[in-house]
């Protein structure tokens, strides 16, 4: 469905070096990072809206610049920013779009207007931005794409929206043949939906694996600071010290249940968790 | 590619300011310059307004680059240059019909603008057009919307306008009607392929 091999590309103070991952179809992948870790980079790389240096992105199995066109009429994306006419109504706007599209569908686009509770009279400028992503949404989901592409969607709205989001992706993938690619650092949002979590940080690939995978190869270590020496030390990830106790991440459950036994609780991990503690350890690498 | 037509359209029709301007333009320039000799206000609405109706839709481009969702679209860079360089013929159209039918309706009003719609003025207007356009385009192509803007008014004002209004019936007058528009033909041309080259090749984020 969306495969990206070796991409690699440099601008003057950001590089994205040699990423690769592979999304399938009928699943969601989460993109996770923290801000300014090449995830809006890779997104406009796989849109070919900037060009890279080196690597393939093929979707549904065809080069994204040789078959633009076509891969693009099965695409539906949502940004993180408005790129749209602001002075334009959302009907002027929509009649702008949805004559690109061959499987254009007034009827679906309908429905998520009403659904949503857009006026098509009103201009882009006078929505909230809650708004103006779920006209954003209207026009990703109303041309059957088989690919959504979606930048930070989430970022900035309130929980019964994010919410709503998250229930329509899970929608669209009951159909086998469509996947959602997914930009966020709302980690908890993933938590619910992903099948896949694909991590960057500072323009590398951290891994791509399936969530389960992911939860069940990182573990949370709780316990008092006299388990921690030297040795110890050397399994974490990454450490959070207080005077008294510590909290760590660290691959490997079972081997870490076999060093403190009882004396440490070990838990399992959130995304956020993974995140906050890779980025943390590799800073200070 | 009649797609990006009908969003030039959509987007110029939207816009109170830009209509205005088009109603107004060719008042003013009869008010300004009308009362001097030599000055041909047909030739300059023609060329004004097919410059102005070609480039408007890059002054939406200035706020929220809504290109990022334009090029997001199934299309390709290249039909977006070329259905820019294709908008010239029927913005040149435009702007004749425009201006003939408003000189009469001015006419009517007991005002009447210098300069005549015969084809020697037709073939001056639409040679400077292809030039003139020839020379922004690609600067629209290459740089950041608010700068290729600011060049291109600037450009305006100063080469377009001078050669419209001063010497409509100078500028090619050394060379034969057949070499005239072939070397406009050529220029038009290599223009549109450098802009396909540096669009083709631009960063849009």
């Amino acid at each position: 469905m969306l495969e990206i091999k070796n991409v690699s590309k440099k601008f003057k103070s950001f590089e994205l070096k040699d990423i690769s991952f592979n999304l399938k179809p009928g699943y969601i992948m989460g993109f996770i990072g923290p801000n300014g870790s090449g995830k809006s980079t890779t997104i406009k790389l796989i849109m070919n809206l900037i060009k890279k240096e080196s690597g393939e992105i093929n979707i549904f199995n065809k080069n994204n610049i040789e078959f633009e066109k076509e891969n693009k009429n099965r695409i539906g994306f949502v940004y993180d920013e408005n790129y749209f006419y602001e002075d334009l109504t959302l009907k002027q706007m929509k009649s702008i779009i949805a004559p690109f599209y061959t499987e254009w569908d007034d009827k679906t686009y309908d429905k998520y207007i009403q659904d949503f509770n857009l006026d098509p009279k009103k201009k882009i400028k006078a929505l909230s931005k809650g708004m103006k992503m779920k006209f954003s949404l209207a026009l990703a989901l109303s041309h059957n794409a088989d690919l959504i592409i979606m930048d930070e969607p989430t970022s900035g709205l309130d929980p019964i929206f994010r919410r709503e989001i998250l229930d329509l992706l899970y929608d669209i993938i009951q159909d086998e043949k469509k996947s959602v690619f997914f930009s966020t650092h709302i980690t908890t949002d993933l938590e619910k939906i992903a099948d896949y979590i694909t991590f960057i940080n500072d323009g590398k690939i951290v891994f791509s694996k399936p969530k389960d995978e992911i939860l069940d190869t990182y573990c949370m270590v709780k316990g008092d600071n006299d388990l921690l020496d030297s040795d110890t030390k050397k399994e974490f990830i990454g450490i959070r010290q207080t005077k008294v106790c510590f909290e760590g991440l660290a691959k490997n459950p079972q081997r870490l249940k076999q060093l403190f036994g009882n004396e440490a609780l070990i838990e399992k991990p959130t995304l956020e968790d993974i995140m906050i503690y890779t980025v943390g350890s590799e800073k200070n690498d | 590619m009649i797609n990006l037509i009908r969003r030039d359209l959509v987007l110029l029709f939207s816009s109170k300011s830009t209509i205005i301007t088009l109603l107004l333009f060719i008042p003013l320039f009869s008010l300004i310059l009308g009362m001097e000799p030599g000055y041909s206000i047909v030739l300059l609405s023609i060329v004004t307004l097919g410059y102005m109706l070609t480039l408007v839709s890059f002054n939406f481009e200035v706020k929220n680059k809504p290109y990022v969702s334009i090029l997001s679209l199934p299309i390709k860079r290249r039909e977006v240059v070329i259905s820019k360089y294709i908008e010239i013929f029927i913005n040149y159209i435009i702007a004749v019909v425009f201006a003939f039918i408003y000189s009469k309706i001015l006419s009517v009003f007991g005002v009447n603008i210098t300069g005549n719609f015969d084809i020697f003025t037709l073939k001056q207007a639409f040679l400077i057009l292809i030039v003139g356009l020839s020379i922004s385009l690609p600067l629209q192509f290459l740089l950041p919307p608010k700068i290729a803007n600011f060049i291109n008014t600037l450009f305006y004002i100063s080469i377009l306008n001078y050669f419209s209004v001063r010497l409509g019936d100078e500028i090619f007058e050394n060379l034969s009607g057949m070499v005239q528009f072939t070397l406009s033909i050529v220029i038009f041309f290599i223009s549109m392929g450098l802009s396909i080259l540096l669009y083709k090749k631009r960063d849009l984020s």
